[in-house]
């Protein structure tokens, strides 16, 4: 991520990158895991621990 | 253009160029880049809103271009899901899926996102549009336009006819339009906005730039950006304050 600003918020937000928007699979485990209060990264890691495409 | 945009938030304007000292009253500068084919910008952008609307302060926004896919076609032929499985190799059904996640957390935000309707297409001409926009003072009817026909109504967003009908109907000059886009007029104020964004490193969006000091990248909860614009307020408030201490008179 970009290095000339000091960021703020959430790293896991989600966003576009490339031609990859949406995160297959792990959109809803996010939007879940966020939504329940869980951390947006741990739901990310627990998705990649279980071998699903991002 | 207070008033302009009916979705506009109290205290946004279009940006306008910052004094060097900016007191804790004037409005926050804020430099967004993204896209028209991005599904988080325009959510990241009702999330902003929102934030602005419990803002106790002003707010000036200026959009910057962003192309995700840049050698997409202008007229894909087939719909989001062909495009995504043959670009990611992903089974129709696992996509539909996905996308109706999306449609999901859109819909949060009050945005009925269509994309059974939505064309896929190249946006490298809406970019121009916002740039003839913004030196109207429109750009952010535009965006707001741009955005909604390409994720609600299925409009066509990469065809000089089809923007230059959007433009038309938030009031800017339809032959004027048609000629700035056929001329590719702002194709250079586009790619000055991708060199700025390469030289700061911004890889995805939406990217919100504070003042040119804070970043935000993605569709980050209202919260977050409210925070932000709060704490770019009180950092000017204590610079303000800073100079009278130790200060005979």
């Amino acid at each position: 991520m970009s290095a000339a600003f000091t960021m703020l918020g959430d790293a896991d937000a989600l966003a576009c990158e490339g031609d990859s928007c949406l995160l297959p699979a792990v959109v809803a485990d996010v939007h879940a895991a966020t939504a329940s209060g869980q951390a947006p990264a741990r739901a990310v890691v627990e998705a990649l621990d279980e071998g699903r495409q991002i | 253009m207070p008033g302009a945009w009916p979705d506009l938030a109290p205290g946004v304007t279009d940006s306008t160029p910052a004094s060097t000292v900016p007191s804790p009253r004037d409005p926050v500068v804020v430099d967004v880049w993204s896209d028209i084919a991005c599904p988080w910008c325009f959510i990241g952008k009702r999330k902003f809103e929102a934030a602005v609307e419990r803002f106790e302060g002003a707010v000036t926004v200026e959009y910057h271009s962003f192309e995700l896919s840049p050698d997409t076609p202008v007229d894909f032929e087939g719909d989001e899901i062909d495009f995504l499985s043959k670009h990611k190799g992903m089974p129709a059904d696992q996509v539909q899926g996905m996308l109706d996640n999306v449609a999901g957390i859109a819909a949060e935000v009050g945005l009925a996102y269509d994309f059974d309707a939505l064309k896929h297409t190249n946006t490298v001409k809406a970019h121009q549009l916002l740039h003839f926009a913004k030196a109207r003072g429109r750009q952010l009817d535009m965006k707001e336009r741009l955005l909604s026909a390409y994720f609600e109504e299925g409009r066509h967003v990469g065809r000089v006819e089809d923007l230059a009908d959007l433009a038309a109907e938030i009031g800017l000059d339809r032959d004027e339009v048609v000629a700035a886009l056929e001329s590719d007029a702002h194709l250079a104020d586009v790619r000055d906005d991708q060199r700025q964004a390469q030289a700061y490193g911004i890889s995805g969006v939406p990217f919100f730039v504070l003042e040119g000091k804070y970043g935000i990248s993605g569709a980050q909860a209202s919260e977050t950006f409210l925070g932000a614009l709060q704490q770019v307020v009180a950092e000017r408030s204590a610079a303000a304050a800073a100079p009278a201490v130790g200060v005979d008179r």
